[in-house]
C-alpha cells in the first residue's frame, strides 16, 4: 500500500468525520465535531444524494440511467466509509471518486456562481452554515470579487487575475507563461490578451473588459511540472484603464501584510474561474461517477465562482510561503486571490492561489503574499516588496 | 406592475411606455443587455429596428415573462424613465406605475435614535456559550447575575435529574462583547468572560421529550403541557455582573399576538463550528403552537446551529422568547424556526431569583424585645439553605447549635423558619422545656407543631408505653411517618429548643434520641437541635461565641443595607470595618451583644452611604 494511498485514506477519514479503530488504536474524527449540531456523515450522504437526484430530475428529465448512477453513488460511498472505518482494506479509485462526488454535493465545500456581480447562494449546494457564515460578509466579498477577472485569449479563459491597482493585476507566472514570452530581456505579451471581469454563468458574460498591455515582472524562475513550491509563481500585469466611472474604475484589492503563519481552520474564500474540470482529471481517475459529475456540473465551467473553505496549515518547504486550503478550486483558478474571512472590515488578498492536487486529498496551495516580499523577481532582480513599491502597490 | 394590462403589441399603453423611456441609446441598450442576458432573451439592442420599435418589442417580451416591473425598475434606477409615466398611464385607466416603498404592516416605525440605542444595549447583554472550548449556543443576561439560555445548550453539564454535574464549573464559559470596544473596522478588541457562581445552575427545564429530534416536526407541540411545559430554558448564575453597567435586559410582560416582528441577536457557528460574531436577524413570528396560550412560536428570522438560546426581542427591545431551533431540511422552502416564549418562566423569575445559590441571609429576627440583629451565623445559614434548596440532597440534615446564654442561640428557630419559608419548606418549632415529658404525648405535641396528628393505630400497644425500645421502634417512626405523609412533598424541619434543660435519659430525651435514629432512613426530614447534650451524628455543629466580631457586624450591616446580590469587594468591607470599629469604640460598656447592636445602629447611616455608592457602580442602584 503506497504512502499516497494511506495519506489519501487518512484525509478522507478526516473529511468525513470518521473514527476508526486501527491496530488497537483509535484515530480521532475531526471536522464535523466542531459543533454538536453539525451534519453527521449519514446526513451528508443523504443530502448529497437528494441534491444529485433533484438536479437530475430538474435538469435531465429524471434520466433513468443517471438516477441509477446516483443510487450507485450512495452504495459506493457507504462502502468507502465502511472500508475507511475498519481500515482493513483501502478504498478503490471509484470509492474515492464517490466520496469526491458526495463532497461536491453535500454542501460542505460549495462553489457559488456570480450573477451581475452578486454571489448567488442558490447556485451551489451548500450547508446552511455557509450561508450564515458568508452572509455578513457578502457585500465585502462582492466588492473583492469585482476586482477579479478572467484572463482570456480569443475569448477562451487561461486563468484568473485580480486588480491590485486600477491598471495593475496579479496572477501566476505560469499563467503569464501562457500569454507571453518571458525568456527575453523584457517580458513580451502576446496580442489579443484581455482581462474580462464578467464571465458569469447566466449573468454578465463580459464586463469591464481590459486589454492586457504588458507583463511587468514575474517570479525569476520558470514554472514547470512537477511543481516546485519554492519557486515564486507570481506575475504582475498591466491592463488598460476601466471604461466604468467613479469608484468602480479605481477599484482594486489591497494586499495583506499579515506575515504570521496561517494556522489551520481559518475560513478562506477563493474567487476565480475554475475551468472545465473534466479536462484536468487524469484518465486513471475517470470513473462512472466522473461522468455523473460532469453531466451535473456541465454548462457552468470557467464561470466566475466564489469558493469558501478552510486553511489546512502551511506547507513545509524551504521558503515556507505556501498556505494550504481546501476550498473548491480547479485549474483556471490559478491567479485567484485568497481572502481571509475572519478579518473584520475590508478584506485583503492574503494569498495568491497557484495550484492544487485535484483528486484524493483536495489540497490547494497559495502563496501567502506577506511572506514573499524577499523573493527575487525578473526582470531587474529586485525583491518583490521593492518591485511592488515601485509600482505604488502597498505591501 | 399593478393595474397594467397590455392586450397586444399594438396596445397604446405599450407605446406610451416605450415613449416614456428616455435617455441615451447607449444607456438604454446597456441596461437591456444586462437584463436580457440575465433572463435569456434573444432580442439584442443592436438591431436595425427603430428605437421605439425595439423598445416596444423589449417591453412586450418582458411583460410576457412577468418581468416588466424588473425592467422598468432597472431603467428607473438609471434615471431613464419619464417621471410623468404614472400620470400618463392613469389617463389610460391603469393604476400605473408607482414608485412606492414596500409597506410591511408587521413592523411599526420606530424612533431611530431610541431604537438604535436599545439595540446597542441589547447587544451588550448577549453572550456566547461554550463547553470544553466548543461553541454551543447563545445566552442573554436578564438580571445582573442571571443568564438565560436554552436548556439543551448546556445539557452536557446537567444530569438526567436536571442537576449540574460537579465538574461543570471549569467547562462552561460565557463570554460577552463590549460594544464600545468595537473598532472602526468592525473588529472587537475585547471580550469579557463572565465569572460563574460555584452553584451556577439556578433552574433547568429541558426540552420536551423528542423535541428537536429528526422525527419531531418543527410545528409540533407534543409533550408540552400548558402548565408544566417543559420550557427548554436554563438559568445560569454569575458570581458578579459581567461588567459595570449591565443590569439585564427586560423581559416582555405582555404577550404579543401573532403575527409580530422579532429581532434575534445570536452567535451562530460558522461552517467550521467556530462561534461567529454577534449577528442580528429579523423576521416575523407567524404561528403560535398551543391552544390557550402559546407554548412555542414559529418565526422566520435567519438562524443556524449555535443560535440556540438567543434572545428574540420585540420592537421595544424586550425579550419575548428564546430561540430554540429550526428545520433540519435546509433545502425546503419557506422554513420556519422555533422559539420558546419567556412568559411562562419569566413569571416565576423573581421567586427563582430569591432562591439563588446565594443564601438569603437572615439579618434581623423579631423577638419579644423587638427586632434584633443577627451577627455571624453565615456558615449555619449557608448549610441550612443548601439543605433546604438542594433537591438532590440524600439523607437527612441534622444540625446542632450550642452556645452560652446571650450568644444568640435563641434566634436559631427564627432563622430556620425564615429560610424555610423562602425555600418552601415546612418548619415546626418546639421548646423541649414545654413538652409534657411523656414519650407519646411529646410525640403528639411535636406532630401538633406540624399541624398533623398521629393516628392512634400508628402507635403500638394502643399508645401506652414509655419504654425506650418502644419509642425507638414505634413512637418515633409513627411520628415521622405521619409528618412525612402529610408534607405535600415539601421537606420538613423540626427545631427543638431548650434541650439544655433536658436530660437525655428522660422521656423527652429518649424520644429525641429515637427521632435521631428514625430520621436516618427518612428523606425530607431534618432536625435542628439547640443545646442537645446527647450523642449525635450531626451534619453540622455550630458553637456560638458570645462576642460578635467586627467583621460579623460589618457583614450584617452590608447584608441588611445592600441590594440583594450586591457584591462587596474586600476594600469595601474594610471600609465598613473601620466605621464599625469607630462605632464600637463609642458604644457604652456592657453586654457584648448589646454593644454590637448599638454600634450597628450608629454605623447604619454611614454604611448606607457606602452601599449607595457601590451599588450605583455595579448597576444595582
Amino acid at each position: 500500500m503506497t504512502s499516497a494511498v494511506v495519506r489519501r485514506a487518512a484525509y478522507w477519514r478526516a473529511r468525513m468525520g470518521l473514527t476508526v479503530a486501527c491496530a488497537g488504536e483509535l484515530s480521532s474524527a475531526t471536522a464535523l465535531e466542531a459543533f454538536s449540531e453539525g451534519l453527521a456523515t449519514e446526513d451528508r450522504i443523504r443530502l448529497a444524494r437528494e441534491h444529485v437526484r433533484q438536479r437530475i430530475i430538474d435538469d435531465f428529465a429524471a434520466d433513468t440511467e443517471l438516477l441509477e448512477r446516483a443510487d450507485a453513488l450512495t452504495v459506493s460511498t457507504h462502502e468507502a466509509i465502511a472500508l475507511l472505518e475498519t481500515g482493513a482494506e483501502q478504498p478503490t479509485v471509484e470509492h474515492f471518486t464517490a466520496l469526491e462526488t458526495i463532497v461536491a454535493f453535500d454542501g460542505t465545500r460549495p462553489s457559488f456562481l456570480f450573477r451581475d456581480g452578486e454571489v448567488d447562494f442558490a447556485s451551489s449546494f451548500s450547508s446552511s452554515p455557509w450561508k450564515t457564515t458568508l452572509s455578513p460578509a457578502k457585500a465585502d466579498l462582492e466588492r473583492c470579487a469585482a476586482c477579479v477577472g478572467r484572463i482570456e485569449v480569443g475569448g477562451s479563459g487561461i486563468g484568473t487575475a485580480f486588480l491590485v491597482a486600477p491598471t495593475l493585476a496579479l496572477t501566476n507566472r505560469h499563467v503569464a507563461q501562457a500569454i507571453g514570452r518571458l525568456d527575453g530581456a523584457q517580458p513580451q505579451i502576446k496580442a489579443g490578451v484581455q482581462l474580462n471581469f464578467g464571465g458569469e454563468h447566466r449573468g454578465r458574460a463580459r464586463h469591464d473588459v481590459r486589454d492586457v498591455t504588458a507583463i511587468l515582472f514575474t517570479g525569476n524562475a520558470p514554472i514547470v511540472q512537477p511543481i516546485d513550491h519554492d519557486k515564486l509563481d507570481l506575475a504582475l500585469i498591466e491592463v488598460t484603464r476601466s471604461a466604468l466611472s467613479g469608484e468602480s474604475a479605481e477599484r482594486c484589492l489591497s494586499l495583506s501584510d499579515r506575515a504570521d503563519d496561517l494556522y489551520p481552520d481559518q475560513i478562506v474564500c477563493s474567487v476565480g474561474y475554475p475551468a472545465d474540470w473534466k479536462a484536468w482529471v487524469p484518465a486513471a481517475f475517470k470513473t462512472r461517477f466522473h461522468d455523473l459529475l460532469s453531466k451535473l456540473l456541465e454548462g457552468d465551467s470557467a464561470s466566475k465562482r466564489l469558493a469558501p473553505g478552510a486553511t489546512t496549515g502551511m506547507l513545509a518547504s524551504a521558503r515556507g510561503w505556501t498556505a494550504r486550503h481546501d476550498a473548491t478550486t480547479l485549474n483556471g483558478n490559478s491567479g485567484s486571490p485568497l481572502l481571509l474571512l475572519d478579518r473584520a472590515g475590508a478584506r485583503e488578498a492574503a494569498g495568491l492561489h497557484y495550484g492544487g492536487s485535484w483528486q484524493g486529498e483536495r489540497e490547494n496551495w497559495a502563496h501567502q503574499l506577506a511572506k514573499c516580499r524577499e523573493a527575487v523577481v525578473a526582470p531587474g532582480g529586485k525583491l518583490l516588496g521593492e518591485a511592488f513599491a515601485d509600482q505604488g502597490i502597498i505591501h | 406592475m399593478p393595474g397594467i394590462v397590455l392586450n397586444s403589441q399594438a396596445d397604446p399603453k405599450l407605446a406610451k411606455l416605450a415613449g416614456a423611456i428616455t435617455g441615451s441609446w447607449a444607456e438604454i441598450s446597456s441596461v437591456w443587455d444586462e437584463f436580457r442576458l440575465k433572463y435569456g432573451y434573444l432580442l439584442r439592442a443592436d438591431t436595425d429596428e427603430t428605437r421605439n420599435a425595439f423598445l416596444r418589442q423589449a417591453i412586450w417580451m418582458a411583460y410576457g415573462d412577468a418581468k416588466l416591473d424588473a425592467l422598468l425598475a432597472r431603467l428607473a434606477a438609471q434615471n431613464l424613465i419619464d417621471p410623468q409615466l404614472p400620470a400618463l398611464l392613469a389617463a389610460e385607466g391603469a393604476t400605473g406605475f408607482h414608485f412606492q416603498s414596500y409597506v410591511n404592516g408587521v413592523w411599526q416605525s420606530q424612533d431611530a435614535l431610541v431604537a438604535g440605542r436599545r439595540l446597542m444595549q441589547a447587544c451588550d447583554h448577549v453572550c456566547r456559550i461554550s463547553i470544553d472550548g466548543k461553541h454551543r449556543g447563545t445566552g442573554i443576561l436578564i438580571r445582573p447575575l442571571i443568564v438565560a439560555t436554552a436548556a439543551h445548550v448546556i445539557a452536557p453539564l446537567v444530569d438526567p435529574n436536571g442537576r449540574r454535574l460537579p465538574d461543570g464549573l471549569g467547562r462552561l464559559v460565557l463570554s460577552f462583547v463590549d460594544a464600545d470596544s468595537l473598532m472602526a473596522n468592525g473588529a472587537a478588541n475585547a471580550t469579557v468572560l463572565a465569572e460563574l457562581d460555584d452553584d451556577w445552575l439556578i433552574d433547568f427545564s429541558p426540552p420536551a421529550r423528542g423535541e428537536s429530534t429528526p422525527g419531531y416536526p418543527v410545528d409540533c407541540a407534543d409533550g408540552i403541557g400548558e402548565q408544566n411545559g417543559p420550557w427548554d430554558v436554563a438559568l445560569i448564575q454569575l458570581a458578579e455582573p459581567p461588567r459595570v453597567g449591565l443590569a439585564g435586559v427586560k423581559l416582555a410582560d405582555t404577550l404579543p399576538n401573532v403575527q409580530f416582528g422579532v429581532h434575534v441577536l445570536h452567535h451562530p457557528a460558522n461552517a467550521l463550528g467556530q462561534a461567529m460574531q454577534l449577528l442580528w436577524s429579523i423576521g416575523d413570528v407567524t404561528k403560535a403552537l398551543g391552544t390557550a396560550r402559546p407554548l412555542r412560536w414559529l418565526h422566520s428570522a435567519n438562524t443556524d446551529s449555535g443560535s440556540s438560546g438567543a434572545p428574540c426581542f420585540d420592537n421595544n427591545w424586550q425579550v419575548v422568547a428564546l430561540h430554540q431551533g429550526g428545520s433540519t431540511n435546509i433545502t425546503a422552502k419557506n422554513q420556519l424556526n422555533r422559539a420558546v416564549p419567556v412568559y411562562r418562566w419569566a413569571e416565576q423569575l423573581d421567586a427563582l431569583a430569591s432562591r439563588l445559590g446565594k443564601t438569603p441571609y437572615v439579618t434581623f429576627v423579631n423577638t419579644l424585645k423587638g427586632e434584633r440583629p443577627v451577627f455571624g451565623r453565615r456558615d449555619l445559614q449557608d448549610r441550612l439553605w443548601q439543605a433546604m434548596t438542594d433537591a438532590s440532597a440524600e439523607g437527612t440534615g441534622v444540625f446542632v447549635v450550642e452556645g452560652a446564654p446571650m450568644s444568640g442561640k435563641s434566634f436559631t428557630a427564627s432563622i430556620v423558619s425564615s429560610l424555610g419559608e423562602q425555600a418552601g419548606c415546612r418548619v415546626a418549632v418546639v421548646d423541649a422545656r414545654n413538652l409534657p415529658g411523656d414519650i407519646v404525648e411529646d410525640a403528639r405535641a411535636i406532630a401538633g407543631a406540624f399541624a398533623v396528628s398521629i393516628p392512634d393505630h400508628a402507635l403500638a400497644n394502643g399508645g401506652v408505653t414509655s419504654e425506650f425500645r418502644d419509642a425507638k421502634k414505634d413512637v418515633a417512626p409513627a411520628l415521622l411517618d405521619t409528618v412525612m405523609t402529610q408534607d405535600g412533598g415539601k421537606s420538613s424541619w423540626l427545631v427543638v429548643d431548650g434541650l439544655s434543660d433536658v436530660d437525655p435519659g428522660s422521656p423527652t430525651g429518649q424520644l429525641i434520641e429515637a427521632i435521631l435514629i428514625a430520621v436516618r432512613n427518612r428523606k425530607r426530614l431534618n432536625l435542628v437541635l439547640i443545646d442537645w447534650r446527647g450523642a449525635v451524628q450531626a451534619q453540622f455543629i455550630e458553637t456560638l461565641a458570645t462576642v460578635p466580631t467586627t467583621r460579623e457586624i460589618s457583614e450584617q450591616l452590608w447584608l441588611s443595607l445592600a441590594p440583594s446580590g450586591a457584591h462587596a469587594s474586600a476594600a469595601t468591607i474594610a471600609t465598613v470595618d473601620e466605621v464599625v470599629v469607630e462605632a464600637l469604640n463609642a458604644a457604652a460598656p456592657g453586654n457584648p451583644f448589646e454593644r454590637a447592636a448599638d454600634a450597628a445602629r450608629q454605623a447604619t447611616v454611614t454604611v448606607r452611604a457606602v452601599v449607595k455608592v457601590v451599588a450605583k457602580a455595579i448597576g444595582n442602584g
